[in-house]
């Protein structure tokens, strides 16, 4: 540093002669004054410096802001959309409190495809800065519609309309709202304040019909609720704006329909003016061509449709395709919907149309109804399902063919194959026959079970014809001559299951008599029993055929009794045909129906002794019904004392369930049964003979069936057979069992009975003699 | 290299710069003052100093002593106070003026995003037509409000005035961004004043696109002259790079133009008989995404070679509305032109089946009319079109009685609540 010179100071002070001089040179003088004044002067000059820097920086940093927030504004304006959003974002982040700033910024987000950011940056405007602005609440609104959050929108646009009630953008933003929200009623209403504000004629005429339509959506809501009052009053503001639009015509026709019944609804329909000018035009109107958001017709799926579809027509959208949270009409490729603004995809007012077949193959089939298709539904019917049935018996003829091989294929042909050719009907006759014929040209296996079900019994065709009535006569009468043997089968079985003698006996004029015989045999029981019950005594169906030895059908004659034209004829005839063991068996059988007891019981009188054995076996029978055993006993004990040593030989060797109906019947059968008691004991068993063969000592004497012998005899007072046979007797057990019997008194005996295998040997083991 | 030289001085200088007051007095007297505190440890100057003080006391102090000289004196004083005081306050006044120009444009940009329109029009119209000096923060005010005001009289579709106040603009050292929305509203003007004539906007349109290339109004101004013009192709291709520069909000319905324009190009090819052209044009508006229009144009196409299945496979493809038109379009033109089995394997729908069901009652073939509308019916249920076929195809069985009934019955189960109706 450079210090004045003190000589110099001097100097100048002496120069100068003058006093201001004199005392800077007395401070210069001054021991550091003159390098504080320096250190200080230097300081004040740092901090001007710094002062001016910083006073420069703010200045810059102002204008920086304003052009950018400027430029921005105009960039967003311009569509310069990046630029907006770094500049703007420049702006905020020097100066958060810039709303117009954020605002436009939030704005140019949302262009960006960033509605979240935008919605934060719009929301921030409302809740930390409490702007109360409308385009923020039409931004918000904007946003939350663009983020499927409809009710908030409505919240937000509400605000922005009650701050401006006569903003046109502010009650477009809220009809919006509204309708995507599902607000029907109060969308119709913003829709009447929104016209009172829209100038543009196309704009009037889509806010009217949508609000319209809104009304006439909140007419039918309060409509399904049963407020028909309050549908009757929204109908008529509906119809006040727009009654042409599809939505109020339907909702009147509804209130009309709901008030006057079905045919003031038919005539209300009938006489809505848009439809009687299409009726009036006939064909050429062609009601339903699509017309497009844009007002130009699309090409048409019907060109041209009778005049009562038209009537259809009136009361569903004319477009096809319509906003699928709206409903309001609209393009298909248009991405927003014009009356709610969400971005979403047409959907087509009949989406069914355009639904795609899952086997147009299939489909086709149907329609021809081939061969593959009924295979397909004959599948279908045998697994259960109505539908297929209901079709394969649409489809009648064609159908027989396919039925019949599905039969001869399977194993045991389904009920569902005769009960789906019986419902074709009679008409379908000759189509089985036809079919039938071609099946039998190609040789098809197992074509016997379509005539007699793989065996010798009726087939799935006999059992279809079976079901026919008289209707189907007239092509059974053609065939009365043919010398096909299977068509005869089916031609006797149709006349089988006719049930009527007389029309038999048409047959008989054709027909040798042992064919009809071997078609009776095979016979499906029903309708044989049902034929069976029409017979009279004297004709020769009765006379000649039931009455053959090779007729087997007994069982089905006895099962025609109850309800026979004339059971006495019937039962006549079975008595005519005499014992055979099939007969006995039928009418031991039939001892179990309540209904067919008392003819097979007096059948078995009728055949005498021959059946006895049968009867025996029978009530020997455990697993037979009770009731048939209680008759069979009465009527086995009505035969008296000649039953007893078969009834002994029914004895087992050891205790079983039988025996108390054993020594019942054996009681029953009296006194005069003893003698027959005395020599069943004498013969011994079964065993016994076997035993004695090789060795009988080894076989005891001592068994149950002596034993059961002794008490039948002591119960029916056999005492002097019971002293005989303790006299022979060798065996000590025995001897002591006769001994006690006979010091029994006979009630007390037959009491025994129930006891009576106490103390008793449980087998005929060999076990060697006793003692 | 004097330019780089100069170039150098003025970035060396720079911080020097900055730093001076921009008061000329004051950067003088921070320039002059370490000459000055230099010069006083110098005795010829001090002794110089010290000279001119008694010149100067010399001089005043015989003014002093007699009236007129004190007020002579006076008058300098006076003088030089206004003097100083002018220099002071001029710059001050300037910033003030330049100061309410910024405000008032500030303002009106406010009431611009307020949407308050009048006042808007009002404060840049001030700002517009200011004689103040421009605002050192945004030199640009005016020419920026003339521009938002022709902004505004476009907007309420005042084209003239909006000329007027674009021209009044002066484009020498604009920022770009305020030239890009020049370019952009005189363009628009133009378009929307209609007398100019259109190769002229055209001209006008693809010079502001040379400037800025991509920009997505000038683009679809061009478009929109394009296809005034008749050059729907060239219309097309110009919308391909409107959806290149489209913002994402905007994306899907510039693109769904996209695929219009080129439908539209490929509708006029194919009329003018070019169809390998129209088909080219189709092919690429169906690779741009699922559109109706597009498919039905192929399909228009397929027809025109004569290849009515394939016809008939590209229209059912659409599933849409539009494209079982089409189908019963050529059906209804010439019945059985493919069998039932064909149309339902190329168009594999239900409406399509309708369409099969009336074109084989068409033909006579009742029977299979009558299953192919009752699968139908039971599909679909009872709907317009439904109901419309199958009347249409009862009438042709000769069954006109059970048409009228099932008319009766759709508006009976149309009038019935949605979830019967549904479910009926």
């Amino acid at each position: 540093m450079i210090l004045p010179p003190t000589h110099a100071l001097q100097a100048a002070g002496e120069a100068a002669g003058s006093g201001w001089w004199s005392a800077v040179r007395t401070l210069a003088a001054e021991p550091a004054l003159v390098e504080f004044l320096l250190i200080l002067g230097v300081l004040i000059v740092l901090l001007a410096v710094n002062l001016r820097l910083s006073r420069l920086v703010r200045d810059a940093q102002s204008r920086v802001a304003v052009r950018d927030y400027l430029l921005g504004t105009e960039q967003a304006l311009s569509g310069d959309l990046k630029g907006a959003s770094t500049r703007l974002k420049k702006v905020l982040d020097q100066d958060p409190e810039n709303h117009h700033a954020r605002l436009l910024y939030g704005e140019v987000l949302a262009e960006l495809g960033e509605p979240a950011e935008a919605h934060k940056q719009h929301l921030f405007l409302q809740k930390a800065f409490a702007v109360d602005s409308l385009r923020n609440d039409l931004n918000l609104t904007r946003e939350l519609l663009d983020a499927g959050r409809a009710g908030e929108a409505v919240d937000a646009a509400r605000r922005g309309a009650e701050r401006s009630p006569d903003d046109r953008e502010a009650l477009r933003m809220l009809f919006a709202a509204e309708l995507a929200a599902g607000f029907p009623e109060a969308a119709g209403r913003t829709g009447v304040r929104l016209l009172r504000v829209l100038d543009q004629d196309a704009e009037r005429a889509r806010v009217r019909a949508r609000a319209a339509a809104a009304f006439a959506l909140a007419g039918t809501v309060r409509w399904e609720g049963g407020e028909l009052d309050a549908a009757e009053a929204l109908c008529v503001e509906a119809e006040a704006l727009d009654g042409s639009e599809p939505d109020v015509q339907r909702l009147r026709a509804r209130l009309v329909f709901a008030r006057e019944g079905k045919e003031a609804l038919l005539g209300h329909v009938g006489t809505v003016p848009q439809l009687a000018a299409e009726g009036d035009d006939g064909a050429a109107a062609a009601p339903l061509v699509p017309v497009l958001a844009d007002g130009t017709a699309a090409a048409s799926l019907v060109p041209a449709v009778a005049v009562a579809a038209s009537r259809v027509a009136a009361l569903v959208p004319a477009t096809p395709y319509r906003c699928p949270t709206c409903g309001g009409p609209r393009a298909l490729d248009e991405p927003h919907c014009p009356h709610c603004g969400l971005s979403n995809r047409a959907v087509p007012v009949e989406p069914a149309l355009m639904a795609g077949l899952e086997s147009p193959g299939a489909v086709i089939d149907e329609v021809e109804a081939n061969r593959a298709h009924v295979r397909r539904q004959l599948a279908l019917a045998l697994e259960g399902d109505s539908t297929s049935f209901d079709d394969l018996v649409a489809i009648g003829g064609a159908a027989v063919e396919e039925i019949f091989a599905s039969a001869c294929r399977s194993v045991d042909p389904a009920p569902a194959h005769v009960e789906l050719l019986r419902r074709m009907g009679p008409s379908a006759l000759p189509a089985m026959f036809q079919a039938y014929a071609r099946l039998k040209e190609r040789h098809v296996r197992n074509l016997s079970r379509l005539l007699h079900g793989g065996g010798r019994g009726t087939g799935v065709l006999g059992k279809v014809v079976q079901g026919f009535g008289r209707d189907a006569q007239p092509y059974f009468e053609q065939l009365l001559e043919t010398s096909d043997r299977d068509l005869r089968k089916v031609l006797l079985d149709y006349y089988i299951g006719l049930g009527d003698e007389n029309e038999l006996h048409r047959v008989l004029e054709h027909f040798p008599p042992v064919e009809i015989l071997h078609r009776l045999n095979a016979a499906e029981r029903d309708p044989l029993v049902r034929l069976l019950q029409t017979v009279a005594g004297e004709g020769f169906f009765a006379s000649g055929l039931l009455v053959d030895p090779s007729f087997r059908r007994e069982r089905e004659m006895l099962l025609a009794v109850p309800d026979a034209a004339d059971p006495d004829a019937l039962i006549e005839v079975l008595a005519r045909r005499g014992y055979s063991p099939h007969l006995a068996v039928c009418l031991i059988d039939g001892l179990s129906d309540e209904r067919l007891a008392a003819a097979a019981g007096g059948l078995l009188d009728r055949l005498g002794p021959a059946a006895v054995d049968h009867m025996l076996s029978a009530f020997a029978d455990l697993d037979r019904p009770a009731s048939a055993r209680e008759r069979l006993k009465a009527r086995l004990a009505a035969m008296g004392a000649s039953l007893v040593e078969k009834v002994c030989a029914l004895l087992g060797p050891a205790a079983s369930s039988l025996d108390k109906d054993l020594h019942d019947l054996l009681v029953l059968l009296g006194p005069d049964g003893s003698p027959g008691l005395a020599s069943a004991y004498r013969r011994g068993s079964l065993l016994e003979k076997i035993g004695g063969r090789f060795g009988g000592a080894f076989v005891n004497r001592y068994n149950h069936r002596r034993v059961c012998i002794i008490k039948a005899l002591a119960a029916v007072g056999g005492h002097a057979e019971l002293l005989r046979l303790r006299a022979e007797e060798s065996d000590n057990n025995l001897k002591l069992r006769l001994a006690q019997a006979l010091h029994t008194e006979p009630q007390a005996r037959v009491a025994d009975g129930d006891d009576a295998t106490a103390g008793e040997p449980r087998s005929e083991e060999p076990r060697g003699q006793a003692g | 290299m004097g330019k780089l030289g100069d170039l150098t001085g003025k970035a060396l200088g720079a911080p020097l710069r900055a730093l001076i007051p921009k008061n000329p007095w004051l950067r003088l007297a921070v320039i002059a003052l370490p000459v000055l505190i230099i010069a006083s440890f110098l005795e010829p100057v001090l002794s110089l100093l010290g000279k001119g003080v008694d010149l100067i006391t010399g001089t005043l102090t015989p003014l002093l002593d007699n009236a007129v000289g004190r007020l002579v004196l006076l008058n300098l004083i006076v003088v030089g106070v206004a003097v100083g005081a002018w220099y002071a306050l001029r710059e001050r006044w300037r910033k003030l003026r330049s100061g309410l120009v910024l405000r008032h444009h500030l303002a009106g940009v406010a009431s611009l995003l307020g949407d308050e329109r009048a006042r808007t029009r009002e404060l840049f119209r001030k700002v517009a037509t200011t004689k103040c000096p421009p605002p050192a923060e945004f030199p640009h005010a005016s020419e920026d409000a003339k521009i938002k005001l022709a902004r505004l009289a476009l907007e309420d579709g005042e084209s003239d005035e909006a000329l007027a106040w674009l021209t009044l603009v002066k484009e020498k050292k604009l920022p770009r961004e305020l030239q890009r929305s020049l370019v952009q509203l005189r363009a628009r003007a133009l378009v929307q004043q209609g007398e100019v004539l259109p190769e002229s906007v055209e001209k006008e349109v693809r010079t502001g696109l040379d400037r800025f290339a991509r920009d997505p109004r000038l683009l679809e101004l061009l478009r929109r002259q394009l296809l005034d013009r008749g050059a729907l192709e060239e219309a097309a291709r110009v919308q391909g790079e409107l959806v290149q520069a489209a913002s994402p909000r905007s994306e899907p319905a510039e693109r769904q133009r996209w695929i219009d324009d080129l439908v539209r190009a490929g509708d006029a090819a194919l009329a003018a008989g070019d169809a390998r052209r129209a088909m080219k044009l189709a092919k690429q508006a169906r690779d741009l995404g699922e559109s109706v229009a597009a498919g039905c144009l192929v399909g228009n196409v397929r027809l025109a070679e004569g290849r009515v299945r394939d016809a008939i496979r590209e229209w059912g493809s659409t599933r849409s509305t539009e494209g079982l038109g089409r189908i019963a379009e050529v059906l209804e033109q010439e019945p059985g032109a493919v069998s039932p089995r064909e149309l339902l394997e190329c168009c594999p729908t239900e409406g399509a089946l309708l369409l099969a069901a009336r074109d084989l009652a068409r033909r006579g073939q009742q029977d299979q009319a009558l299953r192919a509308a009752r699968r139908a019916a039971r599909t679909l249920g009872p709907t317009p079109t439904v109901t419309a076929v199958l009347s249409e195809i009862l009438g042709l069985c000769g069954r006109d009685g059970e048409a009228a009934q099932l008319a009766d019955e759709a508006v009976l189960r149309l009038v019935a609540p949605e979830r019967q109706s549904q479910g009926g």
